[in-house]
């Protein structure tokens, strides 16, 4: 437990200190970043690397500016996202009610744990011409592979979250009367969520990245399928446009569930 | 209810872990049988492992007797009786994501209390451990002694006539502890409770209860009954009289040739434990 005391509140200088060096640290983070613009840019225009290989930035710049405002991203962002969606939306309810019903049983969790740690380690993209072979081309293949990946992080965490639960508190929380719906309520899953949230994160990310992925390599519409597309008709620069704004909506999403679960273990 | 019944009863209660010729069997408690008086503080004392415990946690139906059978008012004890009987733990039982009010709101929750009542009843017991200002604090930040006054507030505030408290103040540092003590045996003078307080500490035992049992080392029984009979509230000049010295030593005495034999216990099974190989 923390040993801060309420008698003597943190002073606040190292916080201040912490809040500069955080600026800090922001500003060199912008400024390596701006720095690897300016040299995309002087290599596509003063080192004269070939433009099929890599695009002027003005070109991608235009382009990015193209796309947003054409509306020509709505469909494949819609199947992308759609197929997040469906996949988070399985692997999330299956993941937390089969890891609660395998975390009641320290039976079923020593059976079970290892499993699936072991199942985890394994790069289920692998798979994915199985997948297309049994789902189609289409959105369901997709689907199930993201539901497939990221079903692991979401179940081995919360099986670690229910499992790991003080034997103290289910004890103070039975000796005052607590019936199985407060225990459960008021005890195992505050006590639980901190670490089942961390696994909905990782467990959206991979979701993300394997949907994405698998469009690259067998698909029918999706942002990974237009990127390909653009690539084999050498459209260099709409398909760096397209790379940065699925890098911003990569970002953004991440950045949305980070702040969700820092939300969720606050309250 | 006749005020002569013992509020507690204990009778012949044994307790062992695991079956006979397992690794882990141990006898935990010997065959124990006990009354606790209506409004006594009874204190249990003894070398690590004998039992004392085992014992609070079967007077209060958190675990079951091997053998035995314990009574609540003339109520067999078969679970938890969260009516009858509140449980102050060592350390850390507070939850840890409820700030200091919602945790003693939240014990009466579990008890049943109505939701009008609750707001009150927590705000009172805040006020009698002196906590009121840090209602609205985390466990975290509160130290060890203020966690441990917070966790004695949500077991009054169930308002249950039994209680239990299990080496409530054993994670605490002596100063602390004493004040605690002093401020336990204030509170308990003006709300009449029967409770049963587990302690390593001589001097804690004596400065605040009105018997105390004396264990003996594993399988604990037993040993010895000593009747303090100082009224409460107990003063702080209590714990500098000759009466108060003199039980000390009689307890120190009692003791004392039980715990090298718990000692000695121990190092035998880890002597039997290295030779058997590692587990």
């Amino acid at each position: 437990m923390a040993s801060g005391t309420a008698e003597s509140p943190l002073p606040t200088l190292p916080r201040l200190r912490g809040r500069v060096g955080r600026g800090l640290s922001r500003l060199i983070q912008a400024g390596f970043l701006l720095s690897l613009i300016v040299v995309w840019y002087l290599a596509a225009n003063r080192w004269g690397v070939n433009p099929l290989l890599l695009p002027n930035p003005v070109a991608v710049y235009d382009n990015l500016l193209d796309i947003l405002r054409s509306g020509d991203f709505v469909d494949d962002l819609a199947t992308t996202l759609g197929e997040l969606a469906s996949a988070f939306a399985i692997s999330a309810a299956s993941g937390v009610a089969l890891g609660y019903l395998i975390s009641r049983s320290r039976y079923w969790t020593n059976v079970f744990e290892p499993l699936l740690a072991a199942i985890y380690a394994i790069p289920i993209i692998l798979f994915l011409p199985l997948f297309v072979l049994f789902f189609g081309l289409g959105p369901a293949s997709k689907i199930a592979l993201g539901a497939s990946i990221s079903f692991f992080p979401i179940i081995i965490n919360t099986i670690a979250g229910f499992g790991h639960v003080d034997r103290l508190f289910v004890t103070a929380a039975r000796s005052m009367g607590a019936s199985d719906y407060h225990l459960f309520r008021y005890v195992l899953l505050p006590a639980a969520s901190p670490v089942i949230l961390t696994g909905l994160r990782m467990g959206f990310t991979t979701a993300l990245l394997s949907i994405i992925g698998s469009e690259t390599l067998a698909s029918l519409a999706g942002l990974g399928h237009r990127i390909v597309h653009l690539a084999e008709a050498m459209e260099m620069a709409r398909m760096f446009a397209y790379i940065v704004f699925v890098v911003a909506i990569a970002v953004t999403l991440n950045a949305v569930v980070s702040a969700l679960e820092a939300r969720g273990k606050r309250d | 209810m006749a005020t002569a019944e013992a509020a507690i009863k204990v009778r012949g209660v044994f307790h062992r872990f695991g079956e006979e010729g397992e690794q882990r069997f141990v006898r935990a408690l010997a065959e124990t049988s006990l009354d606790v008086a209506q409004g006594e503080l009874l204190c249990l004392i003894g070398p690590s492992g004998c039992g004392k415990s085992t014992l609070l946690n079967i007077m209060g139906g958190l675990m079951e007797p091997s053998s035995g059978i314990v009574e609540v008012h003339g109520q067999r004890v078969r679970g938890p009786l969260p009516r009858e009987i509140a449980f102050v733990f060592q350390e850390n039982s507070l939850f840890p994501w409820n700030t200091v009010i919602e945790n003693i709101e939240l014990g009466m929750t579990f008890q049943g209390v109505a939701k009008s009542e609750r707001a009150a009843r927590a705000a009172d017991a805040l006020e009698a451990v002196g906590l009121k200002e840090f209602a609205q604090h985390y466990p975290a930040q509160l130290s060890g002694g203020m966690r441990q006054r917070a966790a004695l507030a949500r077991a009054l505030s169930l308002k249950t006539p039994i209680l239990l408290m299990d080496e409530p103040f054993g994670a605490l540092d002596e100063q602390t502890r004493m004040i605690l003590g002093e401020d336990l045996s204030v509170l308990l003078a003006r709300n009449r409770k029967t409770i049963v307080f587990v302690t390593h500490s001589l001097g804690e035992a004596v400065f605040l209860a009105d018997r105390v049992a004396v264990f003996s080392a594993r399988p604990g029984s037993i040993k010895q009954l000593i009747v303090v009979g100082e009224p409460h509230p107990r003063k702080p000049e209590f714990a500098t009289s000759a009466k108060f010295t003199s039980l000390r030593n009689q307890l120190y005495g009692l003791l004392h040739d039980e715990i090298r034999k718990a000692v000695q216990q121990s190092t035998a099974a880890d002597t039997a434990r290295a030779e058997a190989g590692p587990a």
